[in-house]
């Protein structure tokens, strides 16, 4: 599907509007033309011809004439400009609905400030392809057709004759095409950059000040904006160069109608009568022809930019739907890893080999491991965040990949180790996945997290607004309200990807007590580097180099003397092998 | 001293601080002067074709008139060559102004947006802080975009549609001055239209951006947490609440163009009722010494009238959409720099490494003071380490330091130099700070670490990653050092981040280090190594490190937060025989 065809399968709803504006600015050209004929009869029969009494009868159609064409005007481009943004907001939703199920992979492969590109100044120009470049091509093309018809009929010779240009106009707009779309895309291409590299430099504030990196940062911008404003000055430079002839060819029509008119009437084949008329009229041919260019090139551009959102369209997230997805009717919360291998989609070498695990409803994993030795991988498997290279994932005996990926998603409660918070209350945040809870709920939530105490010594307490990505709370305060949320959640799975980990001791075992304490236990993963995190676990996993290396208890694990035993020596300040302080 | 103001949100309207006025106007104006030859030039060149298209229409009269009746055939070839060297110069001299113009409105935007992206550079943590982010990229990009056309050919064109109007007037004047006045009696009635639908086109067009601020907004954070949107099931939420926000953003649509579509109609009724007024007047014989050819001359004149005035209400149309987008960009230029050099200050001698803090008092929000009275000492070439609980303000104790935030009261200094008496980039250059937020920029590794120090070698890098033991997966990685760092980061797990981002800390090799919860994520294994590491590099350089792990701060002075102040000071050994908070902490981690 072209992008013309997908805006207009988008629109379909809006024709009707579309269609009728489109009609009343062709009929307010025909007021314009009635109207001369009304005062050309007052001048003829009331002036001249001394009929007095037609002078108020025509003034009364002039009157009428005018206020209809008033109104027509008025309703014409309401209701154009109502097709054309009920179609953008739809089109802004379809794709908003697409960027929701799209996966990880492609948030890593596309930058935000291009996405947001896509959706602001790209569909800026899909509206305007539907508020000009579709009512000016239809309007454009029956005032042509129209006006030929009417030339054709009187005056079949000079009609041709004033189409002489026509075959260059066309072969010129081949050229347009050709060449005005590098161009276009350039723009296109350097406007993106531009925003991509203010929306980092935004996100990444405090780092470029921590660095103080103001003046690199604007010797960067400063070569993206000027690139871009290079490549628009291009385009127009580009665009001169064909514009001033399409300007030319419907400039000359009106020169031939007057040469070859005129030696038609000299030698008598055409009235002068006619020929005032092909005068008159040649507006008819002359604007269509000029607005040509304009459209083809504008509409250059609207392709480099629908081109751009179509890839939103077109995309596919690697992680889907299943065809008959499995929706549980009571999940339990037993989870289970058959010989789970993962590889990036890039990688060479697996992040994941041969993993199995076990967790029955309602117990406690640890898993710890070195930096980057796959953890985060590993839990990230079971919302489907991505999928198993080979082996499975299941939850209560069935495949994740064969879940209802919303149902899945209401299974497991997740608090990442990248703390996202909302710009939004706190309450607003806490309650994400579940917008109604009830007040007492998310107070709940927030004492088993600890975050009630600093919460309510906040200046508007669970309504206070907390900025992007949660700035202005420590990174202990965000973890703790990232906990709630996914306490909040309630699910029968629930992984804690190092979420204390900028918590001090005293609070994580608080929070630890109230999660033994909670009614309803889930299944809890707990990701983590410190002992204190997974000691009290029922089973503690020891991944290493992609492998689970060690598992068993706490009491278990230290008695093999491995990598847990190590690590706990070195967190308690024992030295290895030789027993306390 | 520093009033925070209250946090915006997506679908809260940002209030206009000042809306557009006079020196709006003013200031776009120093923008448009430095290219005020350039602009003259084009408007001339515009004077010119418009004269010569006012030539053409007389070839047709020519024709008509006298070559036909004539039968000079020889004069419609003569005609026709003029007509055509007519109609290239005009083209010409067209594509000159239009490439003129947009040379020049490209370059003002590229100007505005220059200054905009500097003076957002400046502004402090607050300011980022306390609204989306999704906000300020669109002022950036797309508001500065959408003025480009209007600050070259709109202001050429005005001029140009004014002076063609008074050159009608003129000629009208000439031919008749009683239709002249019959015609200028309408102009009070347009003016007064104009002057009702000023404010609620300006309003609804205000409320356009408004609108569409909000939505990127959320789109934008929407792009951000999708992940966390995803595992929340949040989907069908947020499609409403977005589905909502694009509706908001029709209807304000909608609102303006019923408003400043009713321009175009009321000119053409205004026209109307003009040439109906003079054909009655003729008709009736109001003005008995007219004659009939005057009429018909005049209402040449009058179509032309209008024209100048229809051209007039669209660029009209632009200004205002115009301003609405131009007051959002100076309000963003006109946002206070809170934190910058003082009147006077000079460099930052290079740093020893004494830090004092005395009697500070600080808030983030007044009132509520984060900290109180807290008093602080670090000795040149000292660790200290900061503990206590979450919250207690030991992430902001740094940020002082740096000059994040200003404090209310107290002082603080380094080697007896008040860091409010000393240029902010030298206080910062000194300083490496590893915050919590471990944000990397997209590009490779190698790019990441090199923004430390922009000139060190690659050898350096090396070196630096070394120190922090990010060199083992570093070079583990199919791509090595030149593997691309993604936006989300998301081949890197956060421990392998913060490895990335603490070599960046240390290339930098500040006199002052700080580092907070920089091994959080990292395991115990790799961060005892990289402590290790550090003991050297830490010699000679005053550091602050903030960590919940305990074993990581054994051999630093231990400063314990809490209470707004520092409750308790001292080495671990001592602390721990103090049995005060620090022992309990500290207990509470061993089993």
């Amino acid at each position: 599907m072209g992008p013309v065809k997908w805006v207009m399968s988008t629109a379909r709803e809006n024709y009707g509007k579309m269609i009728i504006g489109m009609l009343l600015s062709v009929l307010c050209v025909g007021f314009n033309i009635i109207s001369p004929i009304v005062y050309a009869r007052i001048i003829d029969d009331v002036i001249e011809g001394g009929q007095a009494e037609k002078l108020l009868p025509l003034c009364a159609i002039a009157i009428a004439c005018a206020i209809l064409f008033v109104i027509f005007t008025y309703a014409s481009q309401f209701l154009l400009e109502l097709g054309s943004q009920n179609t953008e907001r739809d089109l802004r939703k379809q794709l908003y609905a697409k960027l929701q199920i799209m996966d990880q992979n492609y948030y890593g492969a596309n930058r935000t400030g291009d996405l947001m590109m896509k959706l602001t100044g790209d569909l800026d120009w899909v509206r305007h392809f539907t508020i000009f470049l579709i009512p000016q091509t239809i309007t454009n093309l029956l005032t042509f057709f129209a006006t030929l018809i009417v030339f054709l009929i009187f005056n079949w010779k000079l009609a041709l004759m004033a189409m002489i240009f026509t075959p260059f106009t066309v072969l010129m707009t081949v050229k347009v095409r050709r060449n005005m779309r590098p161009a276009h895309n350039r723009v296109r291409e350097s406007v993106s950059q531009l925003n991509t590299l203010v929306q980092e430099n935004i996100s990444g504030n405090r780092v470029v000040k921590a660095f103080v990196r103001e003046d690199y940062e604007l010797e960067r911008f400063e070569e993206k904006n000027r690139a871009f404003r290079d490549a628009s000055i291009n385009t127009t430079r580009t665009w001169q160069r064909y514009a001033p002839i399409l300007d030319g060819f419907s400039n000359c029509l009106t020169v031939v109608l007057l040469l070859f008119g005129g030696i038609f009437c000299i030698n008598g084949s055409m009235t002068l009568g006619t020929l005032s008329l092909f005068l008159s009229m040649a507006w008819g041919l002359n604007r269509p022809m000029n607005m040509f260019g304009t459209v083809i090139n504008d509409y250059q551009r609207f392709l480099a930019s629908a081109e751009k959102i179509m890839t939103i369209y077109y995309a596919k997230p690697d992680i889907e739907n299943p065809e008959h997805p499995y929706v549980p009717k009571e999940p339990k919360g037993e989870i289970e890893f058959r010989h789970v291998e993962y590889k990036y989609p890039s990688g060479k070498a697996p992040v994941l080999m041969d993993i199995n695990l076990k967790a029955k409803p309602g117990q406690t994993i640890g898993i710890m491991g070195p930096t980057g030795c796959g953890k985060s991988t590993l839990v990230s498997l079971i919302p489907r965040f991505m999928d198993t290279s080979r082996g499975s994932v299941l939850i209560d005996g069935v495949d994740v990949r064969k879940y209802d990926l919303h149902a899945l998603h209401s299974i497991v409660g997740m608090s990442m180790q990248d703390v996202f918070l909302f710009s939004e209350t706190i309450d607003a945040n806490i309650s994400y996945g579940n917008p109604d809870l009830a007040e007492e709920r998310v107070i709940e939530c927030a004492t088993d997290a600890d975050a009630d105490s600093f919460i309510r010594r906040m200046p508007d307490g669970y309504e206070t607004i907390i900025g992007e990505r949660g700035v202005g709370l420590s990174g202990g305060q965000k973890q703790r309200i990232a906990l709630a949320r996914a306490l909040a959640y309630d699910t029968p799975i629930l992984i804690l990807d190092d979420t204390t980990s900028a918590v001090d001791m005293d609070t994580e075992a608080y929070i630890q007590e109230r999660l033994r304490a909670r009614k309803k236990k889930a299944t809890t993963l707990i990701v983590a580097q410190r002992i204190s995190s997974v000691k009290d676990a029922d089973c503690i996993y020891i991944l290493e180099n992609g492998r689970v290396s060690e598992y068993g208890t706490h009491e278990e694990l230290l008695k093999k003397r491995g990598y847990y035993y190590s690590v706990y020596c070195l967190q308690n300040g024992i030295t290895e092998e030789g027993g306390a302080n | 001293m520093d009033i925070k103001k209250k946090r915006n949100k997506f679908n809260v309207d940002e209030e206009l601080e000042s809306p557009f006025d006079s020196t709006h106007l003013k200031r776009s104006f120093k923008y448009i002067k430095r290219y005020g030859k350039s602009l003259i030039f084009a408007l001339l060149l515009s004077v010119v074709s418009t004269i010569l298209s006012l030539i053409t229409p007389q070839f047709s009269g020519l024709v008509v008139d006298k070559y036909i009746p004539a039968g000079n055939i020889r004069g419609l070839f003569v005609m026709a060559a003029c007509f055509v060297v007519i109609v290239a110069l005009i083209i010409l001299i067209n594509r000159w102004r239009v490439l003129i113009t947009t040379r020049v409105g490209q370059t003002i935007i590229s100007e505005i947006r220059h200054d905009l992206f500097e003076h957002l550079q400046k502004l402090p943590f607050d300011y980022y802080d306390t609204r989306p982010h999704g906000k300020i990229l669109v002022r950036v990009v797309n508001y500065v975009n959408s003025v480009a056309d209007f600050l070259s050919n709109g202001i050429v064109n005005i001029i140009l549609e004014l002076f063609s109007l008074m050159a009608i007037i003129v000629f009208m004047f000439i031919t008749s001055p009683k239709l002249t006045l019959l015609t200028l009696a309408t102009m009070p009635v347009f003016v007064i239209f104009i002057v009702l639908i000023k404010s609620p086109q300006r309003r609804a067009r205000q409320k356009l951006s408004n609108k569409n601020s909000n939505i990127n907004a959320y789109l934008h954070e929407s792009i951000n947490g999708m992940k966390v949107t995803q595992s929340f099931d949040r989907e069908e939420v947020n499609y409403g609440i977005y589905s909502g926000l694009a509706q908001d953003v029709r209807n304000a649509w909608m609102k303006s163009v019923l408003i400043s579509g009713t321009i175009w109609p009321v000119i053409g009724l205004l026209s109307d009722t003009v040439k109906l007024g003079i054909y009655y007047s003729a008709a009736a014989n109001i003005f008995a010494d007219i004659s009939l050819g005057t009429i018909l001359t005049f209402i040449g004149y009058v179509f032309r009238f209008w024209m100048p005035i229809q051209m007039l209400g669209n660029l009209y149309n632009n200004l205002i959409n115009t301003t609405a987008y131009l007051e959002r960009i100076f309000e963003v230029l006109d946002e206070p720099i809170s934190i910058d050099d003082h009147e006077g200050a000079t460099a930052l001698p290079e740093v020893k490494g004494r830090v004092e803090f005395r009697d500070v008092t600080f808030a983030y929000e007044k009132g509520v003071n984060v900290l109180e009275h807290l008093n602080l000492c670090a000795e040149p070439g000292e660790s200290i380490a900061l503990v206590g609980p979450t919250g207690a303000g030991k992430s902001t104790v740094v940020s002082l330091l740096a000059r994040f935030y200003d404090i209310q009261e107290g002082s603080i200094t380094i080697d007896g130099h008040s860091i409010y008496d000393v240029k902010i980039s030298s206080l910062r250059s000194q300083m490496g700070m590893m915050l919590q937020d471990t944000f990397l920029f997209t590009g490779t590794i190698m790019d990441n670490i090199r923004y430390g120090r922009l000139d060190a070698t690659d050898e350096e890098v090396y070196e630096a990653a070394r120190a922090v033991h990010a060199d083992d997966f570093i070079s583990q990685l199919p791509d090595g050092y030149h593997t691309e760092v993604k936006e989300r980061g998301s081949s890197l797990s956060a421990g392998q981040r913060q490895l990335i981002s603490f070599a960046r800390t240390l290339l930098a090799d500040p006199r002052i280090l700080i580092l907070d919860e920089a091994t959080s994520a990292i395991d115990t294994k790799t961060e005892l190594l990289v402590q290790q590491g550090l003991q050297a590099l830490l010699k000679g350089r005053t550091s602050f490190i903030i960590a919940h792990r305990l074993s990581t701060i054994k051999n630093c002075r231990i400063l314990y937060v809490a209470d707004k102040q520092i409750v308790e000071n001292g080495t671990h050994d001592e602390l721990l025989a103090l049995h005060g908070r620090y022992y309990d902490l500290y207990t509470a981690q061993l089993d």
